[in-house]
């Protein structure tokens, strides 16, 4: 054995049943979007929802297309298990593809009625603390050995933030960006390349990435938007 | 959580009692192995010894090296002294083994472990199988080559719900080491290198190309700090680039001289300002790029990604201004859309943008060649255990992802080395998508297993779509397979490093050219043990497997066999560890001859080359080193078939070898076999 370190005993008991969900992902057609494609309205609250929603039911084209400034081309549904989640997925591709929007709807697998799992997963994925395991670790934890032939990793003096090193700013890349006032807990988790916004409701929660917005606030601000809209028809 | 909460107190509490009781026989002869002298036993050659471990209880939720601080009750301690008959020389021509045995009885299920930490206080540890079981269990825990001295043997609770003793066998075996193997000899043809280690940053009165101009503003190239670089190649200039921290450094290679000369130029791009998973890739001429370069940060104060149309001269930035949060260790990477093709395209290829977030990895599309993406696609979803991602069901994958591929049908490929296949057994896999990263599949290598910690597999495209997935199996082991339809069904894999007695691999790296020609790359050492502890004194050298039909079979060569790159052992681990010099992996790729070339960064340099002491754990820093430098083909037959015999500057087709295994650099010229200089 390579790994180093005690077994995270307690932890992998717990994890047993999220990995006990069934295999696969199931990937629908592609649906050409209708002009009036009109998602169908929800009646139920959402800890009562159908298991079977469909993200792509949850925004109308004419939605997407106002909210996107892009006419709505195709959806791409699909469904996979998550071990104790089912996600949903709905990829709204517009005209301009760069301005497409993504769509996960997570929520409880059969047998997790009550959403317990989900928001346990939510917790640790957001909540908990990401410790210096015995495992290689994304790159925001890497601190290099520093090589006895230069006086730091880069010590260019483009400018101030040059001289930061891995280290510290890795501490902070690792962390989501908790987003105010949307549901009853967001994050933003992004780069200056792509990003997502994530939005816990209920038993469910939603992961929206939209592209083709060079502006990061205004891609927050956007997934917003879509958060509101979809969370308001998850509710009626 | 409740049952958590229910089981977090239930192990505090037993844990609390258990330190209780066993305060109470401090001054007995059970005594912890901190309050007191632990017992202690002395092992030389061809004995064996057998203890009991004071029972322990518990269980930890968390690593926090339970093992190092052995805590009364969660950890029980014993010392043993491994004796030599000569210490300073035994292992020159001997070799040792110990074995523990460790075993015990439980009535719950219960998952004890095995720790042994050197004198030097590396860990070697837990045994194998490493599980929880009820009645009899049992772990397995082999020390190769052990240090002397005084070690710590510890039984340590893992999962524990009562107080459990252990019992433990040890044996220790000396035989005499084997010499190592000749290397088989190479056939005529067989590919050889030259290795083109990054020169220094010249001085005030120093011009290139003997040294290398930092960029401007910069007070270095960055070639000593290269660890994790990739390499690309521009197919009409044949320019080389190979990238580390924020510097892009550019080589070109004068073929009218032999060996080859390389001017090294630092074209940092101004726009990469903070180094964090940097990433190069060169959209090339393979499947009709545009040689576009594009370099990536993860982080940056303006954007992280930037692009050069006319090798590095001048850069331009991609999409994005904000601050980044919480996505990690990127990959880019292009080829031709799959068809049908996206609606509306202004570049030729899709370029495509992976990541981690903190709950799936995604891929984004740009169909602009990288100046604006798409939406982040969710490639898989995983989950976050004491800081490691693991698949949260069959069909994901976890740990961190490779670097994206993308074959000639336009199929796009993302390979993980853990992969939770139908049988939530963790191989090495791809994410695959055939749509133009739309939607993505997960896909495993069946006769693979994962490795913890490992480092990425690697995955390339032959022309005609077969594609070559290289990885280090759990055995250590550089093992390859390919696949005729994008990785439904793979062939058997085959061990590249067998006929080196390659026991130990990292870095995987694959490319290929002709659909039945493909180069895998991997740092290989003949040492057996474990790589990520401190007293793993192996010696590595960069290894290039070559095949020429479809990987039914594979040619080896040790592309440095007089220079390693490392002594001791490569970290795979996060955190601060001196053998962390090399980070995360190499790169490999093909010009438009065919030739293969592999960036990497060298950790072992100057008096370290032959400075048998010396080891990246306890340096020098000539140990410990990361020098950027290309392994350059200079021989052999190359990846493309039509250019067999021309590609080398010659007509023979192995200018530089004749047949030898030759290596070398253009300041000492090459070395090897009697024919590696006739020109």
């Amino acid at each position: 054995m390579r790994h180093r370190g005690v077994i995270p005993a307690l932890a992998s008991i717990l994890m047993v049943g999220f990995v006990a969900g069934t295999p696969g992902s199931s990937l629908a057609s592609p649906r050409k979007a209708q002009p009036g494609n009109q998602a169908k309205p929800q009646t139920r609250s959402i800890a009562n929802a159908s298991k079977d929603l469909d993200a792509c039911s949850l925004l109308t084209g004419a939605e997407i297309a106002g909210l996107l400034g892009e006419p709505l081309d195709t959806l791409h549904p699909s469904v996979s298990s998550a071990g104790n989640l089912k996600i949903s997925h709905c990829l709204f591709v517009t005209r301009n593809f760069a301005k497409s929007a993504s769509l996960d709807v997570a929520m409880p697998a059969s047998g997790d009625s009550s959403g317990r799992n989900l928001r346990a997963f939510w917790r640790n994925q957001f909540h908990s603390q990401r410790k210096d395991k015995q495992e290689r670790l994304p790159a925001s934890h890497k601190i290099p050995a520093q090589s006895a032939f230069s006086p730091s990793r880069d010590s260019q003096n483009v400018d101030a933030a040059d001289n930061q090193s891995e280290s510290e700013e890795g501490s902070e890349s690792g962390k989501a960006r908790a987003i105010p006032a949307l549901g009853e807990e967001a994050y933003w988790v992004g780069s200056r390349v792509a990003g997502a916004l994530y939005v816990l409701q209920g038993n469910r929660f939603l992961r929206i990435s939209v592209g083709g917005i060079p502006n990061e606030t205004t891609r927050i601000a956007k997934s917003k938007t879509i958060a509101n809209a979809v969370l308001l028809r998850l509710m009626r | 959580m409740r049952l958590a909460r229910v089981l977090i107190f239930l192990s505090v509490a037993v844990l609390l009692f258990a330190s209780m009781v066993l305060g109470l026989f401090r001054n007995t002869s059970t005594a912890s192995a901190q309050t007191t002298a632990p017992p202690a036993s002395t092992i030389s050659s061809g004995s064996s010894l057998a203890w009991d471990f004071a029972p322990v209880v518990g269980g930890t939720v968390t690593n926090v090296g339970i093992q190092d601080v052995c805590p009364p009750g969660m950890c029980d301690d014993h010392d043993l002294n491994i004796v030599l008959p000569s210490a300073a020389t035994f292992y020159q021509t001997m070799t040792a083994q110990v074995t523990f045995k460790y075993t015990w009885n439980s009535t719950l299920p219960t998952d004890l472990d095995i720790f042994a930490i050197s004198p030097n206080g590396a860990d070697h540890g837990p045994g194998s199988p490493d599980n929880t079981t009820t009645g009899a269990g049992e772990e397995d825990l082999t020390l190769t080559d052990p240090v002397p001295g005084l070690w710590h043997i510890r039984s340590v609770a893992a999962t524990t719900p009562m107080l459990t003793a252990a019992h433990v066998v040890v044996t220790m075996t000396v035989a005499p080491r084997p010499t190592t193997p000749p290397p088989p000899p190479p056939s005529p043809g067989a590919p050889t290198f030259i290795n083109y280690p990054a020169p220094p940053d010249c001085a005030p009165n120093q011009q290139p190309p003997s040294c290398i101009t930092p960029s401007l503003g910069s007070t270095t190239s960055g070639n000593h700090t290269a660890g994790e670089p990739s390499i690309g190649v521009d197919w009409t200039t044949g320019k080389v680039f190979i990238e580390a921290g924020n510097h892009t450094l550019r080589v070109t290679f004068n073929d009218s001289v032999k060996p080859a000369s390389a001017f090294w130029e630092d074209q940092r791009s101004p726009f990469a300002r903070l180094s964090l998973d940097p990433i190069l890739f060169t959209d090339d001429g393979h499947f009709g790029g545009t040689n576009r370069t594009f370099s990536s940060q993860l982080n940056g104060v303006t954007s992280e990604l930037s692009f050069t149309d006319d090798d590095a001269n001048n850069w331009l930035p991609t999409q994005g201004s904000g601050q980044p949060a919480g996505v990690d260790h990127q990959t880019v990477g292009g080829g031709p859309y799959a068809a049908p093709g996206a609606l509306a395209h202004t570049y030729p290829h899709a370029i495509y943008y992976c990541s981690q977030d903190i709950v799936t990895a995604f891929c984004s599309r740009s169909d602009d060649g990288g100046v604006t993406f798409g939406p982040g696609i969710p490639i898989y979803t995983f989950t976050t255990v004491n800081g490691v991602n693991l698949p949260v069901a069959p069909g994901s994958c976890g740990g961190l992802h490779g670097h994206v591929r993308v074959s000639s049908d336009g199929t796009a490929y993302v390979p993980n080395e853990k992969c939770m296949d139908a049988n939530s057994v963790s191989r090495p896999g791809v994410a695959v998508s055939t749509d133009n990263g739309l939607s993505w599949v997960v896909r495993t290598v069946p006769d693979a297993k994962s490795i913890s910690p490992g480092s990425d597999p690697s995955v390339a495209a032959g022309a005609n779509n077969t594609i070559y997935l290289g990885y280090v199996n759990s055995d250590g082991h550089a093992k390859i397979a390919s696949s005729a339809d994008r990785g439904l069904h793979w062939t058997k894999s085959k061990d590249a490093g067998t006929p080196f007695g390659v026991q130990n691999a990292e870095f995987a790296e694959v490319i290929a050219g002709d659909d039945n020609r493909a180069a895998f790359a991997f740092l290989g050492t003949q040492t057996t043990g474990d790589t990520q502890s401190a007293d793993f004194l192996g010696v590595w050298h960069l290894y290039v497997a070559f095949t020429y039909n479809t990987g039914s079979t594979w040619t080896t060569v040790d592309a440095t066999p007089a220079d390693p790159v490392q002594r001791g052992c490569i970290w795979n681990g996060g955190g601060s560890n001196p053998c962390r010099n090399l980070l995360d992996f190499n790169d490999i790729t093909v010009d438009k001859t065919g030739r293969v070339l592999v960036g990497y960064a060298d950790g072992c340099t100057g008096s370290c080359v032959t400075d048998t002491t010396q080891n990246a754990s306890s340096g020098p820093a000539t140990a410990q080193d990361q020098l950027a430098t290309i392994a350059r083909q200079v021989g052999g037959r190359g990846l493309f078939k039509s250019l067999d015999g021309t590609q080398f500057g010659t007509h023979t087709g192995d200018d530089e070898g004749g047949g030898q295994l030759c290596y070398g650099d253009p300041a000492t010229g090459i070395i090897g076999g009697p024919d590696c200089n006739r020109h």
